[in-house]
C-alpha cells in the first residue's frame, strides 16, 4: 500500500538499490540494459551487444550529455555517476503486455470459464440471466458514469489554456531543449508534409531535437527524408531490427537518445499547432509538480471528406472536448491519445517509457503514470491528424485500439487489489468502465441489439425468461436512456466545435456504433491470435484515388 | 485510504454550514401552494378529478393486482404520474398519503414553485431592477390561476415550468447563441412533451424560430446559414424527438396504438363527444361568440397581455429584440392551438387551458421594462435627408424600368384591400344577421348564451372603462398632438422629394428623348398608358372605398341594431366600434388616394413617422404595462370567480369558499370529494373478497381503486390480462362486475361497452347491489356473475 505521495512512487521503487547502466539498449523493446545483464529485464529478450548510445541529462540544466562525461558541456556542472532516473525500478515485467495473460490470470480465466460452463450445464437459464444481469449492471454503470463525466465537463472543463501572446512572450532563455519523437514507417509520401509541418513550429531551431525514427527495413522513407534535406535539428535514428516491431519500441529507442527536458510524440501525418511547444512550456510552469504530461487536443484536418471522417471527428470532439477533461476533473486515470502528449522526460524515463508490446501504449502509459500518483492535463492546442476515410482501414485501426485497450485492461488487472489501492475506488471504477468497458460493451452491443430486435419482432418466451422484471426495466432504461444520452452527447459535443456538418453526421452516429462493434469483434479475435501485432493504418487517403495504390504495410504506424 | 485523494480538486465548497435556506420567491411560493393544496386535500377533502386520476395511475404501478411500470397508462403523458410515484412508497408509513391525493399536491406545488423560480431567473436575465423584478415575480406567483393550479395538483404546473425553462434558454440563445442554452431548450421541450401534448406546437414554434433567427442573423450564403441553423435545431429538438418517438413506440408496442390520447376510448376526443351529446360545455356555440369568449378569458387571465403584445411586436420590428420571438415561439403556439381547439370545440372551455397567457403577459411586460437589446438611433435631420435622397435615387431607377409599376401595384393593393374589407364586412354582417335571425327564431342559441356570459363582465368593464376613458381621452389628444408634430416635417419633405423626382424624370425623359427617340417614345407611350390605367384604378379604388364606407356604416348599423336588441352595453360598444370603423374607412379611402398620388414619398413618410413617433409613444408604454401586469392579479381574481369566464373553476372555488366550508359535490364539477366512490370501496373492502374478484374499468373507477384498502381485489384496465378477463371473467376468477351508470361518461366504461345488456335482463349476471349517486359520483352497480361458464358465450 503506497502511503506517501511525495515522491509519487511506490515504496518498493524507492527502496531498491541503484542500478548501473552501461549505455546499451535492448534491441527488442529499446529499453536500457543493466550492465552485464544477460536478459532485458523489461521484455525478457536476450541481451545483445549492439550499443545504442543514449544521453543522460545534466541535473542542473537538463541538457543531454554524452555518456561518460564528467562535466556538463553546456553549463559545466559536475555529472553524477548514475543517471537521475537510475534508482527507479519499475515492475516492468509485471506491467508489460507480453505475455498478454500471466500464468495466474490464465489459470483464473480457465477456472472462471470452467465454472461458467458447469453452471451453464446445471442451470442454463439462471446462469444466462446472471450473465445478463452482470452485463446490464456494467451498461448501467457505464451509462451513469459517462453521463456524469459529460455533465462535469459541461459544468467547468479542466482544460489548460495558454494564449498566443503568453506563448510568444516566453524568452529564448526560458525555453528548454524539446525532443520531438516522430516515428514513421513506409510512408515516404507524407515526409514533405511532415517536414513542412515541423518547420511551422515556432521554437528556436537550436533548442529543437527532432528524432525521426525509421526502421532498418524501410529505405524508401529514409530516401525521402534525405531527399527533403531537413535542417540540422532533425536527426534520423534507425530503429534496430527485432520483434516486436511497434511504434512504442521505436519511441523508446528515440527516448534513450533524447536531449530535451520535454519530450513529445508526433505521428508522421500530424499537423500540430505551431505554438503548441511554447504553450506546453508555459503551461508546465503553472501546473503542480505531479502533473508530468499534457495531452494536446487531437482533431482531423480532413473532417469533411466523407461521412466516416465526420463521425470520427465528432467522436474525437466528444473524447478530447468532454470526456478527457471530465475524467481529469474526476481524478480518474486518463488514457492518453496516440500523439501530441507532452512529457517531462525525467518522469517518462522514471515510468519506464512505453510498453513495446502494447498496441495502445499511450493509454497504458496514461494509466501507469496515474498509478504512481502522477497526473495528466488537457491543453487547449490542437494537432490535426488525418481521419480514416476508408471503412476497412478504419476497422483495422479501431480494432487495434480495442485490442490495445483490452491488453491494457488485462495488464493492469493482474493485481486488482493493488490497482484498487493505487487508483482509489473511483479511479478503479473509471479504469474498468473506460478502458475495459469500451471494448467489452462494444462487443456486447450486437448481442443486446439482437435480443431487443428478436423480442419486439416475435416476443419469444426464451427472451422473456432471460429478463426477470427488474432486469427488464434496467435493460429498457439502458436501451432508451443510454442510447439517447450517448447520441445526444455526441451531437452536443459536435455542436460545441461550431461545425454544422459534424452535427448533421452525429445524428447518424448509431450506424458508427455498429462499425465499432465490428471492430471490437475483430479486436477480440486478434487479441487471442496475434496480441502484439501492430496493424498499420494507411495514411494519405485524403490525397485522392492515387493514395489507394500505396502498398498496405502490415506492421506499425 | 490515501490513494482516493484527488489532487487537482479544491476543497472550497466542502465546509459545512447550518444557515437557514434563503427565502427566495420560489421557496415562498412552494410553501404557499403546498399549504393551500394541503388545506384543500386534508381539510376540505376536495380533489381535482384529473389530479386524482394521475395519482391513481402512479398507484397501480406499485399497488395493484398486477404491479408493473406500464400500468402508468398511455392515455396521458407520464411525467406527473412518474413524479408522484416517488412519494408513493411513503404509503408504508402513512397509508393515507395516496388516498388524500397528496402526491399530486406535492407535484404541482413543486413544479409551480420551480416555474416561479424560472420566472425570477428569466427576469434576472432581462436585467430588470430588483424591485421591478420582484414585483413582476410576485404578480406571477400570487396570480390566482397560478396559485390555484399550483395547489390543486393538475399538470398545469409542470407544463408552465417546462415552458418557462424553454423560454429562459431560448431567450438566452436569442441574445447570445450557445450550445448550453440549446441543450436547455432541448431538455425543457422533452420534459414538456412528457407532461402534455401541447409541447408539440411549442416544438414547432421553437424550430421555426431557430430557423428564422439563423436566416436573419448568421453570416454566409443561405445554404450555409440553413446548415448552421439546422445544427442548432438538432441540438434543441433531439431530446424532444427522442422522447416523442420513445413514448409513441412504447405506447405502440404495449397498447397497440402510438397516440392513445387521440385514438383511445378514454382520450380527450371521446370525452368531448360525450359532452357534445349532453350539450354541455358551450359545444353548440357558433364561431363568433366562441372567439369573443376565448378573448374574454384570455383578457381575464392577463389584461396586460394584449397591450404588451403590441409593444412586443414593435420591439421586435424596430429594436430587433429577438427575445420576443423566443418567448412567442415557446408560449404562443400552444396558446394559439388551445384557442383554436376551443373555438373548434375540440377542447372543453376551461380557463386552465389558457393559463400560459399569464407568464406570456408578464414576460412581455418584462421585455418592455428591460434595457433594450439594441437601442435605436434617433433619426437626425441629416440622416433622414440622406436616406430620403437614397430612396429617391432608388425610385428613379425603378421608374426607368417601368414608369407605372409602382403606381399600378399601389392601386392594385388599394383595390384589393378595399374589396377584401368590403367582402369581409359583408360576410360578417351577413353572418351576424343570420345569427340574429336564428337567435330571434329559436331564442336559445349561441349569442344569447354568449351575451349572458358577457353581461356581467361588460358591466364590470363599462364602469371601469368610464373611469379610464376620461383619462385616456386626455392622454390620447395629447398623444395625437405629439404624434402629429413630427409628422408634419417628413410629410412636407416627402412632398418636396416627389416634386424633385418629377422634375428629374421630366429632365431625364426630355434628354433621353433626344438621344433615344424611338425607344423613349415607346416607353413613354407605355408609361403614359400605365399612368392612365393607374389613374383609372385609383378612381375606381376611391369609388370602392366610398362604397365600402357606406357598407361598413350599414353593417355597423345592422350589427349595432342586432346588438341593441340584445344588450345595451354591447350596443354601446358596437356603436363605438362602428364609429371607429367609419373613421378607419374614411382614413383608408383618403389614404388610398394619397397613396396613389404620392406613392414614392409615402413609404419614406411612413418610416420617418414610425421613427419619430415610436420612441415617444412607447416611452410611456412600459410603465403602463407594468401597472397592467400588477392589475392583472385582482382582475384575474374577479375573472376566476366569474361564472361566464371560469366555467369550471368559478363553481369549484365558490363551493370551496362557501359557508359550508366543504366542497359539496355538484354534477359537472372538476373538484370532487369522491364520497360515492368512498362508499363503494368501503363496501367492497368489508366483503373481504379474494384477489381479482371484482372487475372494473378504472377510467371512471379510479377513485374506487385508490380508495380501497385492498387494491388486489380488483382486476383493472391496466392489468396485462384485463382484455382476456373482460372477455371471460369466470376463468380469471372474477366473481363481480362493477360498472357505473350508463349516463354521462359512463358509456365509455369498458364493462358497459362489453356487456351492454348488463343492467337489463341477462343470463350471466344479477344485480348484487346498487350504490346511489352522491354529488359528482355517478351511481355504481355491483353485479354478481351467475354460475361459471354461462358468460363465456361472447
Amino acid at each position: 500500500m503506497p502511503t506517501g505521495r511525495g515522491g509519487g512512487l511506490p515504496a518498493s521503487a524507492r527502496s531498491s538499490a541503484p542500478v548501473a547502466y552501461d549505455g546499451r539498449a535492448c534491441l527488442s523493446c529499446g529499453w536500457p540494459l543493466i550492465a552485464d545483464a544477460p536478459f532485458c529485464r523489461r521484455c525478457g529478450a536476450k541481451a545483445n551487444t549492439a550499443l545504442v548510445p543514449f544521453a543522460r541529462p545534466c541535473p542542473v540544466c537538463q541538457r543531454g550529455q554524452t555518456p561518460g562525461v564528467s562535466f556538463c558541456r553546456y553549463c559545466g556542472a559536475r555529472q553524477p555517476d548514475a543517471a537521475p532516473w537510475a534508482p527507479l525500478r519499475l515492475a516492468t515485467m509485471e506491467l508489460s503486455a507480453s505475455p498478454t495473460l500471466t500464468r495466474g490470470q490464465r489459470s483464473r480465466l480457465i477456472a472462471v470459464g470452467l465454472a461458467g460452463a458447469a453452471a451453464l450445464v446445471i442451470a442454463p437459464l439462471q446462469t444466462l440471466t446472471a450473465l445478463i444481469a452482470v452485463i446490464t449492471a456494467a451498461y448501467l454503470a457505464a451509462f451513469v458514469y459517462r453521463a456524469r463525466i459529460f455533465r462535469q465537463s459541461f459544468a467547468g472543463a479542466d482544460i489548460l489554456t495558454v494564449s498566443d501572446e503568453e506563448a510568444r512572450a516566453l524568452a529564448e532563455d526560458d525555453l528548454p531543449i524539446y525532443t520531438l519523437l516522430v516515428p514513421a514507417y513506409r510512408e515516404p509520401e507524407v515526409i514533405p508534409d511532415l517536414l513542412a509541418a515541423l518547420d511551422r513550429i515556432e521554437y528556436p531551431r537550436h533548442l529543437l531535437d527532432v528524432k525521426l525514427l525509421l526502421e532498418i527495413d524501410d529505405p524508401e522513407t529514409l530516401a525521402a527524408v534525405r531527399a527533403a534535406k531537413p535542417g540540422p535539428h532533425v536527426e534520423i535514428i534507425r530503429v534496430p531490427e527485432g520483434e516486436p516491431k511497434t511504434k512504442p519500441k521505436a519511441c523508446n529507442v528515440g527516448l534513450m537518445q533524447a536531449r530535451g527536458a520535454l519530450v513529445t510524440i508526433y505521428d508522421a501525418e500530424d499537423r500540430p499547432d505551431p505554438l503548441q511547444l511554447r504553450r506546453v512550456v508555459a503551461a508546465f510552469r503553472t501546473v503542480p509538480g505531479h502533473v508530468v504530461c499534457l495531452q494536446a487536443k487531437l482533431s482531423y484536418y480532413n473532417a469533411d471528406q466523407n461521412l466516416l471522417t465526420r463521425w470520427f471527428t465528432a467522436e474525437y470532439a466528444l473524447w478530447f472536448g468532454q470526456l478527457l477533461p471530465g475524467l481529469i476533473h474526476d481524478g480518474a486515470p486518463v488514457p492518453l491519445g496516440g500523439t501530441s502528449n507532452h512529457f517531462r522526460r525525467d518522469a517518462l524515463l522514471a515510468l519506464g517509457g512505453w510498453d513495446a508490446f502494447n498496441v495502445t501504449e499511450d493509454a497504458d502509459l496514461g494509466v501507469r503514470l496515474h498509478r504512481v500518483g502522477l497526473r495528466t492535463l488537457v491543453l487547449d492546442s490542437t494537432t490535426y491528424e488525418e481521419a480514416n476515410s476508408d471503412f476497412v482501414n478504419w476497422v483495422k485501426q479501431r480494432s487495434r485500439w480495442y485490442k490495445g485497450y483490452l491488453q491494457t485492461w488485462l495488464v493492469h488487472m493482474r493485481h486488482p487489489r493493488r490497482l484498487w489501492a493505487e487508483l482509489g475506488p473511483s479511479g478503479f471504477l473509471s479504469f474498468n468502465l473506460f478502458v475495459g468497458g469500451t471494448p467489452f460493451l462494444a462487443l456486447a452491443n450486437p448481442v443486446f441489439w439482437g435480443l431487443t430486435a428478436i423480442w419486439f419482432a416475435a416476443h419469444p418466451a426464451f427472451v422473456a425468461s432471460l429478463f426477470p422484471a427488474p432486469l427488464y426495466y434496467a435493460g429498457m432504461f439502458c436501451l432508451a436512456f443510454g442510447n439517447a444520452t450517448f447520441l445526444y452527447g455526441t451531437i452536443v459535443s459536435a455542436h460545441l466545435t461550431g461545425r454544422a456538418s459534424l452535427v448533421h453526421a452525429a445524428l447518424l452516429s448509431p450506424l458508427y456504433w455498429v462499425m465499432m462493434s465490428i471492430a471490437a469483434i475483430k479486436a477480440l479475435v486478434q487479441l487471442i491470435s496475434v496480441p502484439s501485432f501492430w496493424e498499420k493504418t494507411t495514411h494519405g487517403l485524403d490525397r485522392g484515388a492515387a493514395a489507394f495504390t500505396v502498398e498496405t504495410p502490415v506492421i506499425r504506424s | 485510504m490515501t490513494a482516493v485523494a484527488l489532487p487537482l480538486r479544491g476543497l472550497g465548497s466542502a465546509s459545512l454550514s447550518l444557515r437557514l435556506p434563503r427565502l427566495t420567491p420560489g421557496r415562498l411560493a412552494f410553501l404557499l401552494y403546498l399549504g393551500l393544496g394541503g388545506y384543500l386535500a386534508l381539510a376540505l377533502h376536495a380533489f381535482h378529478g384529473d389530479a386524482y386520476s394521475r395519482v391513481a395511475n402512479a398507484y397501480y404501478v406499485l399497488f395493484s393486482r398486477d404491479p408493473h411500470l406500464a400500468a402508468i397508462g398511455f392515455v396521458w403523458t407520464p411525467l406527473p404520474s412518474l413524479f408522484e410515484l416517488l412519494f408513493l412508497p411513503a404509503k408504508i408509513v402513512w397509508p393515507g398519503i395516496a388516498q388524500l391525493g397528496l402526491p399530486a399536491v406535492l407535484m404541482s406545488a413543486t413544479f409551480m414553485a420551480l416555474a416561479v423560480r424560472e420566472m425570477d431567473l428569466i427576469l434576472r436575465d432581462f436585467g430588470l431592477g430588483r424591485r421591478t423584478r420582484l414585483a413582476l415575480v410576485i404578480a406571477f406567483a400570487i396570480h390566482p390561476a397560478i396559485v390555484y393550479y399550483g395547489a390543486i395538483g393538475t399538470s398545469e404546473a409542470p407544463t408552465l415550468f417546462f415552458a418557462l425553462l424553454a423560454c429562459r434558454n431560448l431567450a438566452r440563445y436569442a441574445v447570445t447563441p450557445s450550445t448550453a442554452s440549446l441543450v436547455g431548450v432541448g431538455f425543457a421541450l422533452a420534459g414538456a412533451f412528457l407532461t402534455r401534448y401541447e409541447a408539440v406546437p411549442a416544438a414547432v414554434g421553437v424550430a421555426a424560430m431557430i430557423l428564422l433567427l439563423g436566416l436573419l442573423r448568421l453570416p454566409g450564403t443561405t445554404r450555409e446559414r440553413l446548415a448552421r441553423a439546422g445544427a442548432d435545431l438538432i441540438v434543441a429538438l433531439i431530446p424532444f424527438i427522442l422522447v416523442f418517438v420513445g413514448w409513441s413506440l412504447a405506447s405502440w408496442l404495449i397498447v397497440g396504438s402510438p397516440f392513445t390520447q387521440f385514438t383511445s376510448d378514454y382520450g380527450n376526443s371521446s370525452q368531448m363527444r360525450v359532452w357534445a351529446s349532453q350539450g354541455a360545455n358551450e359545444i353548440g356555440l357558433a364561431l363568433g361568440p366562441s372567439i369573443v369568449l376565448a378573448g374574454l378569458r384570455l383578457g381575464a387571465l392577463s389584461i396586460a397581455a394584449p397591450l404588451a403584445l403590441v409593444f412586443a411586436i414593435w420591439a421586435l420590428a424596430v429594436r430587433r429584440d429577438y427575445r420576443v420571438l423566443a418567448i412567442g415561439a415557446v408560449l404562443g403556439p400552444p396558446l394559439a392551438f388551445m384557442v383554436l381547439a376551443y373555438v373548434l370545440h375540440v377542447l372543453a372551455p376551461w380557463l386552465r387551458y389558457f393559463i400560459s397567457i399569464v407568464p406570456l403577459g408578464i414576460l412581455l411586460v418584462g421585455i418592455a421594462l428591460s434595457t433594450p437589446a439594441r437601442v435605436p438611433r434617433a433619426a437626425s435631420p441629416t440622416r433622414r435627408r440622406r436616406a430620403a435622397m437614397g430612396r429617391v435615387r432608388e425610385q428613379l431607377r425603378e421608374l426607368r424600368v417601368g414608369l407605372g409599376a409602382a403606381g399600378r401595384t399601389g392601386a392594385e393593393a388599394a383595390v384589393r384591400m378595399t374589396l377584401t374589407t368590403a367582402i369581409l364586412a359583408l360576410l360578417f354582417a351577413g353572418r351576424m344577421a343570420d345569427r340574429a335571425r336564428h337567435a330571434a327564431a329559436t331564442g336559445a342559441t349561441g349569442w344569447r348564451r354568449a351575451s349572458r356570459r358577457v353581461e356581467p363582465v361588460g358591466a364590470m368593464l363599462s364602469s371601469a372603462s368610464a373611469r379610464i376613458s376620461g383619462a385616456a381621452m386626455t392622454r390620447a389628444s395629447e398623444f395625437a398632438a405629439a404624434a402629429a408634430a413630427p409628422l408634419r416635417e417628413p410629410v412636407a419633405e416627402g412632398m418636396a422629394n416627389v416634386s424633385r423626382t418629377r422634375d428629374r424624370i421630366v429632365t431625364f425623359v426630355a434628354s433621353a428623348r433626344i438621344r433615344l427617340a424611338p425607344a423613349t417614345a415607346w416607353l413613354a407611350a407605355v408609361g403614359a398608358s400605365l399612368v392612365t390605367v393607374g389613374a383609372t384604378l385609383a378612381d375606381r379604388a376611391g369609388r370602392l372605398a366610398r362604397q365600402a364606407r357606406s357598407v361598413s356604416a350599414a353593417t355597423a348599423t345592422v350589427v349595432g341594431g342586432v346588438v341593441i336588441g340584445l344588450r345595451p352595453q354591447v350596443a354601446a360598444l358596437a356603436r363605438r366600434t362602428a364609429g371607429l370603423a367609419r373613421t378607419v374607412a374614411r382614413a383608408v379611402s383618403s389614404g388610398a388616394k394619397v397613396a396613389l398620388a404620392k406613392m414614392p414619398s409615402l413609404l419614406g413618410a411612413l418610416r420617418s413617422f414610425v421613427a419619430a413617433l415610436a420612441p415617444r409613444a412607447f416611452r410611456l408604454a412600459p410603465a403602463a404595462l407594468f401597472a397592467l401586469a400588477l392589475l392583472s392579479v385582482p382582475v384575474a381574481a374577479a375573472g376566476m370567480l366569474n361564472r361566464s369566464v371560469a366555467v369550471e373553476e368559478s363553481k369549484d372555488i365558490a363551493a370551496m369558499l362557501g359557508p359550508a366550508a366543504a366542497a359539496p359535490d355538484r354534477p359537472g364539477a372538476a373538484v370532487r370529494t369522491f364520497a360515492g366512490e368512498q362508499a363503494v370501496a368501503a363496501y367492497l373492502d368489508a366483503m373481504q373478497l379474494p384477489r381479482g374478484a371484482v372487475l372494473m374499468d378504472v377510467f371512471s373507477g379510479f377513485p374506487i381503486a385508490l380508495l380501497s384498502n385492498r387494491p388486489e381485489q380488483f382486476v383493472i384496465t391496466t392489468d396485462r390480462d384485463f382484455k382476456q378477463a373482460l372477455a371471460d371473467p369466470p376463468t380469471f376468477g372474477v366473481q363481480y362486475l362493477l360498472a357505473p351508470s350508463v349516463g354521462g361518461q359512463g358509456v365509455l366504461d369498458a364493462v358497459n361497452q362489453a356487456y351492454p345488456d348488463l343492467a337489463i335482463e341477462n343470463s350471466y349476471a344479477t344485480l348484487y347491489r346498487r350504490f346511489p349517486a352522491i354529488g359528482t359520483s355517478s351511481s355504481w352497480s355491483l353485479y354478481r356473475l351467475t354460475a361459471a361458464g354461462n358468460s363465456t358465450s361472447r
